[in-house]
């Protein structure tokens, strides 16, 4: 449920944001891509985090 | 629900206005977009107050008022007709206001319109596919029914389909409903960002006739 929230509201939010600040279509894609990836990166470090301190600690 | 409805709508014209401030302006344009979003905010006040205090009891009054603000709202630019050097910008805002994307194209900008339109539009009609073409009342869902002023094509696609309850039918998934009800809120909330955004692209000067000085005889053939 979250998932189906996220990926494409973060995407096309990502999208929107990158075209506002880029020309050419190839480095829009790519920027919103690694934007993503690494927005997913923390969050998915985040909730790992937490797991751990509540599992371990 | 008129004073509900024109609060969500105001609402979401300063979060436009809040975004467009995240994504980097000039403290020139920045300046321009807020004396813009405050003089539609103080108008729209201005009328919920006529509506509310001074003309409670006159319902036949609400309906041209309502109108009123939408207008406003909807020519809420004006203030920068008077600011901006470059009155395309304003042609361009109504337009990408009611197409995303479309003010770009206007401007030249061809790959920064289809990525606006792509990535909106795009979001928007997985929603409506996904909740089966329902749209979402003022009643039901104040925070996803504030989306759809950010578009007039959501718009229209939201006076077409009605302001029938989301109530999912047979075909749909329940897991997908709600978020697809808010694929259509923030495909809105997202193309006033684009809109906003034709303020920033840089226009080249436009050709202007060189005056004639007095006194200098035209030039014969």
């Amino acid at each position: 449920m979250y998932m189906l929230l996220y990926v494409p509201v973060c995407l096309a939010a990502l999208f929107v944001y990158e075209t506002c600040r880029h020309e050419d279509l190839p480095t829009i894609a790519n920027r919103a891509v690694k934007d993503f990836a690494i927005l997913t990166g923390v969050f998915l470090s985040i909730a790992g985090a937490l797991y751990a301190i509540n599992r371990f600690f | 629900m008129p004073i509900l409805e024109q609060s969500f709508a105001v609402v979401t014209v300063l979060l436009a206005g809040v975004l467009v401030w995240i994504v980097q302006l000039t403290p020139e344009r920045m300046k321009q977009t807020w004396m813009m979003l405050v003089a539609v905010y103080l108008v729209t006040l201005a009328l919920l107050f006529f509506e509310k205090v001074l003309a409670p009891h006159r319902a036949d009054m609400l309906q041209p008022v309502r109108w009123i603000i939408w207008a406003i709202l909807v020519l809420g630019c004006l203030p920068a007709y008077f600011l901006l050097k470059d009155r395309r910008h304003l042609v361009a805002y109504l337009l990408a206001w009611v197409v995303p994307g479309l003010g770009h194209l206007y401007l030249g900008k061809r790959a920064k319109s289809v990525m606006f339109l792509a990535s909106i539009m795009g979001l928007y009609l997985i929603g409506l596919v996904f909740s089966g073409f329902r749209g979402v009342g003022a009643d039901d869902n104040p925070y996803y029914y504030a989306g759809k002023f950010g578009s007039g094509l959501i718009m229209v696609c939201a006076w077409i389909l009605g302001p029938d309850k989301p109530i999912p039918g047979g075909g749909e998934s329940m897991l997908w409903f709600d978020p697809a009800l808010l694929y259509g809120a923030v495909a809105g909330l997202l193309n006033l960002v684009a809109a906003l955004n034709v303020f920033l692209v840089e226009l080249p000067e436009l050709k202007r006739a060189e005056p004639v000085e007095a006194g200098r005889e035209p030039m014969s053939p």
